[in-house]
């Protein structure tokens, strides 16, 4: 009776449109339970190596939001060709990237890792911990001339929570020492020591202070030196001890650590053949009415003796900068919040005062900034990348024309240039 | 991304093959169980028959308006579930983001929502405090609730609140004097003790007086839990710290429940409060972090029946949420925050019935200060007028059809917000009922979202919209057997549409701040089924349940993410059970459920894999005298060990065996 009943209820479903759009349900059900064995597993169109050939000429994009690396080639016009999206996967929030010799090692700062991978082939070479809570933030690299091996390179990360340096083997993959430095440290450079056995590392400390006034955040920036002592022990493996160290100071005289936010060192960069060594601070990184884009201070230290020669209030709050170098003069070109800045270093005069926002570089929609995360120039070419706009900007160096705009995954943050030729 | 996979398993084996002896402990404490109950079951059974537990699933006819599944509370203890978390777990549309042990936060999310999407309510009055616009489940007890009502799709048309759904938990009633027998005590009560992995006690104790004309009930309970455990980072063992904590809650409520007088009434006074670590996630663990939390909350209603047709109820409420996080050991510099979140809110409903129509309309308001450590001190008014109508017919085979709408017009922070639901819902027969659904809602910006003080790298938006969502929905029940039968399939087709959703995104001054600037697409299908198996076991019936689902959650925001699955939203998740439940009240229960890979970022480069989670329960009444009904359980979450990831850089703690006793007169 019961299922007699139910039959007739059928038959008059079928002849109604909501019945029949109903009865659908059941078919898209099937259909699901057909198709539900691949929506149950990971995709597998990400992160499977290089999909085109290695370019001679290409530029290595790490994306912190998106945690991967890209290439883009470069033409023989240095206008970006083919773009090889997410050919390797990080984890999350990848910072920075260099070149180790035959490598490419990667900080991986949700990871408290860093990744060497195979600059060829783009393969994860070597994951090594470097323990949790520290937070990598930027690295560089050194050959150690003490081996006997020519293939021998250390890099040192900066470890924002620790407010250490560790100094780590890549080829062994193994943290070889961990020493301390300022508050906060961010940037770092490898200068060569006083003999082959000693690399001088300079940190840059932001001293970012959560329990400060919010509209204040940083306290006084500064630089740590640290003179590392290369060795090898009985089996050849690398010793790392420290040397000495110190601590220079990099705020202006009449500082007020009560009321004003500090300089916000986030970017080393080094004039070997001027003996100079660049400090690029952001300051609070605000604008007017919530900051000011008037915050922006370029240092001129002295590579050598770290003394301070100049301050260029440069404005735009820059996180990052470039250098380029031709016949008689060196330009610093900075990336902040509202574009690029540029600044003009005369070999006959020294540095010039700095330009107004070179390249304005606000999205065109207004409701998103243009954080720009990091910038290079190759032959006149000025490479910029766009974090919140997922882009790479593609700027004349001299004119600040814009060139091309590329679009990229989530986030670059960091680039590198890479010229097989 | 099979080698993903692969990997996961290699790295996480060395752990499953530790843990098995603790499997097969738990095995045995199963089979113990099963022994001591099942003797006295049959002659327990003859002489007691007034005292047979119903254990079906609810008919068609018995549930909610479609779009909404009703979870009987009753039907969850038996499985060993302690809270609101584990007993919708395994609701199809429902998807809960542990981030550690049971003992820890989970996030909720209906059909690919977020969190802040949906609306927590408990007797139809929000719980979702309006600073983080977020419950977590895993703190909601199951003593004193009577059942879980949970509705798919935007409910603000109906409550104000939930652009992506609701949960409404609702506190059992005793028994009121029309309905209590000429040999019921005054007095009746609970209580309840577990233990569980990694040093957690549970317990909770009631007792409720029901006198001619008014019932009295108080209620409390405790949680004090190490919640300390062992989990792999990088392949080396690592333990849990500072996440445990204590939490205390107290609850006075007086009613009269005369259903038959004009006039009616209940109050009820709540306080809680708790202490517990906040430990961080496995990269970046805090040992020092404590978040305190103090909570008020009363409510007060009233109702008069003018007539038999009409009625009038008027509802008010007073809450307080005080909450402090200290963390001294930050390494950037010790974090604090103090928030004092009082609200007010209010609403009248009047009610009318005649022949097929059935008419009322509510009026609300609703008041909510902030003073915050940070944001200072902000309110928010929110006031709303919500007419509702249904109409209905019964045919001669016990089905009909009826039509249900409702719309609200909210005021708050300076706009106008509609919000509409339409339900059709057709029964050509009472075994079979169609149900059609659209509805449209919103999620109202949260204070944090809005009033974010300038930092160093963020700031807040006043400017902010609510957030909007459209939903339409096709769903179909059949009930398998007779008018009345117990076992039920339910299918689901569904399209969410999601627009100007609220994205936090580098501003020009280089701080985030929340912008309308997302939209998304959710598609999906449910089909769940629960039958009664007509075999015969002894005294002993089975009942096993299934569900698939599918759920296409697109971010269809412009971009390089455009098309891509929404984080932690698992394209395809399946699983079953079976549940061998005995008149007198024991029962065992095994459930697994599988669940697809979920995506980790908006740009869909990292996946979580796939998992399988099986659960076991074993529950005995024991036929103690002078007791109405005593029993003894035992709950072992992720019977097989499966180290899976259920948040990112957050421990999977592996099994978890909680036993306990629970008796109620």
């Amino acid at each position: 009776m019961n299922e007699t009943r139910f039959r007739r209820g059928a038959t008059r479903l079928r002849g109604r449109p909501l019945g029949s759009m109903m009865s659908l349900t059941f078919l898209i059900g099937l259909a699901g339970v057909q198709s539900s064995c691949d929506l149950f597993s990971v995709p597998d169109d990400v992160g499977g190596g290089r999909s085109i050939a290695e370019p001679t000429r290409e530029i290595f994009i790490l994306h912190s939001l998106a945690e991967s690396l890209s290439t883009v080639a470069l033409n023989a016009d240095d206008a970006v060709g083919a773009v090889d999206r997410d050919v390797l996967l990080t984890g999350a929030v990848p910072n920075d990237l260099v070149r180790v010799g035959p490598l490419l090692a990667l900080v991986v700062s949700g990871e408290n890792a860093l990744l060497t991978v195979n600059e060829g082939s783009l393969r994860l070479s070597r994951t090594i911990d470097l323990g949790t809570g520290r937070n990598p933030m930027r690295i560089a690299a050194f050959a150690d001339a003490t081996s006997s091996s020519s293939a021998r390179w250390l890099v040192a990360v900066t470890n924002l929570l620790t407010d250490t340096v560790s100094v780590v083997d890549v080829d062994r993959g193994s943290v070889l020492a961990e020493f301390g430095v300022g508050p906060s440290p961010q940037a770092i450079l490898a200068l060569p020591g006083a003999d082959q056995s000693q690399i001088r590392l300079v940190v840059s400390n932001t001293n970012f202070r959560a329990d400060r006034p919010s509209e204040i955040p940083y306290g006084p920036g500064s630089l740590t030196e640290l003179v590392i002592e290369i060795a090898s022990d009985d089996s050849g493996s690398p010793v790392v001890g420290l040397g000495s160290s110190r601590t220079i100071a990099l705020e202006e005289p009449g500082y007020d650590d009560d009321s004003e936010s500090g300089l916000n060192p986030g970017e080393l960069l080094a004039l070997p053949a001027a003996g100079e060594l660049l400090v690029i601070g952001s300051g609070v990184n605000l604008l007017p009415g919530g900051g000011g884009s008037d915050d922006g201070t370029v240092l001129v230290l002295d590579v050598h003796t770290l003394e301070i020669l100049d301050r260029v209030s440069i404005g735009g709050s820059p996180a990052t900068g470039a250098l380029r170098a031709d016949a008689t003069d060196t330009t610093l070109y900075t990336a902040g919040v509202d574009g690029i800045r540029r600044l003009v270093r005369r070999d006959a005069s020294g540095w010039d005062s700095p330009s107004d926002t070179y390249a304005t570089l606000i999205a065109e929609s207004g409701i998103t900034g243009s954080l720009f995360a990091d910038c290079l120039v190759v032959d006149g070419v000025l490479y910029v990348a766009d974090f919140a706009g997922d882009r790479l900007r593609v700027l004349d160096a001299d004119t600040a024309a814009p060139l091309q705009e590329v679009s990229l995954s989530d986030g670059p943050v960091a680039l590198l240039w890479d010229d097989e030729s | 991304m099979s080698t993903t996979v692969k990997v996961f398993w290699d790295k996480y084996r060395p752990h499953i093959y530790k843990r098995t002896s603790i499997g097969r402990i738990a095995a045995w404490i199963i089979g113990i169980l099963s022994l001591v109950a099942a003797p006295p079951l049959h002659r327990a059974t003859a002489q007691e028959p007034t005292e047979t537990v119903v254990i079906t699933a609810p008919a068609p006819e018995e549930t909610a308006p479609p779009g909404t599944t009703v979870i009987p509370v009753e039907e969850a203890r038996r499985t060993g579930a302690r809270t609101i978390a584990e007993a919708i777990a395994s609701v199809p549309g429902i998807a809960l983001q542990s981030s550690g042990s049971s003992y820890e936060p989970v996030l909720l999310r209906v059909r690919g929502s977020t969190s802040e999407q949906v609306l927590v309510l408990r007797d139809g009055r929000p719980i979702t405090d309006s600073y983080s616009g977020i419950v977590d489940l895993a703190r909601i007890p199951l003593d004193r609730v009577e059942r879980i009502e949970i509705t798919r799709g935007p409910v603000n048309a109906l409550y104000g609140g939930g652009a992506a759904g609701m949960i409404n938990i609702i506190t059992a009633v005793p028994p009121g004097p029309d309905s209590v027998s000429s040999y019921a005590p005054p007095w009746s009560g609970h209580g309840r003790y577990s233990y569980g992995s990694f040093g957690e006690h549970r317990a909770a104790a009631g007792a409720t007086f029901t006198g001619s004309a008014l019932t009295l009930g108080l209620a409390a309970g405790g949680i004090l839990a190490a919640n300390s455990y062992d989990y792999d980072r990088a392949g080396a063992s690592r333990t849990r710290e500072n996440a445990g904590g204590a939490d205390a809650d107290l609850s006075l409520t007086a009613d009269n429940h005369d259903r038959s007088a004009p006039v009616e009434a209940d109050a009820t006074l709540t306080l809680q409060g708790s202490r517990r670590g906040a430990p961080g996630s496995i990269e970046f663990p805090t040992t020092s972090a404590v978040v305190d939390d103090k909570r008020l909350a009363i409510t007060l209603g009233a109702g008069i029946r003018p007539g038999p047709a009409a009625s009038l109820r008027a509802e008010g409420d007073l809450q307080r949420l005080q909450r402090r996080f200290d963390d001294p050991d930050y390494p950037l510099g010790a974090l604090a925050s103090e928030t004092d979140l009082r609200t007010a809110g209010g609403e009248m409903t009047g009610t009318v019935e005649g022949g097929l129509l059935e008419a009322g309309v509510t009026l609300s308001g609703r008041y909510s200060v902030i003073d915050d450590l940070e944001l200072g001190q902000v309110d928010r008014l929110t006031v709303a007028v919500a007419p509702r109508a249904a109409v209905a017919t019964t045919t001669a085979v016990g089905g009909g059809w009826r039509l249900e709408g409702a719309g609200r017009i909210e005021y708050t922070d300076q706009r106008v917000v509609p919000s509409v639901r339409a339900t059709l819902s057709w029964a050509p027969m009472e075994t079979l009922r169609f149900g059609l659904i659209g509805a449209t809602g919103y999620r109202l910006p949260t204070f944090l979202e809005l009033f974010q003080p300038v930092g160093a790298f963020v700031v807040g938006n006043p400017s902010l919209d609510p957030e909007k969502s459209a939903s339409i929905e096709a769903e179909t029940r059949i009930a398998i057997g007779a008018p009345g039968a117990k076992s039920e399939i339910r299918a689901a087709a569904y399209l969410v549409g999601y627009e100007d959703l609220i994205q936090w995104l580098a501003g020009p001054d280089g701080r985030w701040s929340p912008r309308n600037t997302g939209t998304a697409r959710v598609r999906g299908l449910e089909i769940e089924g629960r039958f009664d198996i007509p075999i015969v076991l002894g005294e002993w019936r089975p009942r096993i349940d299934g569900r698939f689902e599918l759920v296409e959650a697109m971010d269809t925001t412009d971009g390089v993410t455009n098309g891509k699955q929404l984080p932690y939203r698992p394209r395809a998740a399946t699983g079953g059970g079976i549940v061998l439940a005995h008149p007198f009240g024991h029962s065992f229960g095994l459930d697994a459920e599988y669940v697809g890979a979920r995506p980790v970022n908006a740009q869909n480069t990292d996946w979580l894999a796939p998992y399988l989670s099986v659960d076991a329960s074993a529950r005995a009444r024991l036929p103690v005298g002078g007791v109405e009904e005593w029993y003894l359980f035992l709950r072992v979450t992720n019977l097989v060990d499966e180290p899976y990831v259920a948040t990112r850089y957050y421990p999977n703690p592996g099994r978890e065996v909680v036993a306990g006793t629970e008796v109620r007169w």
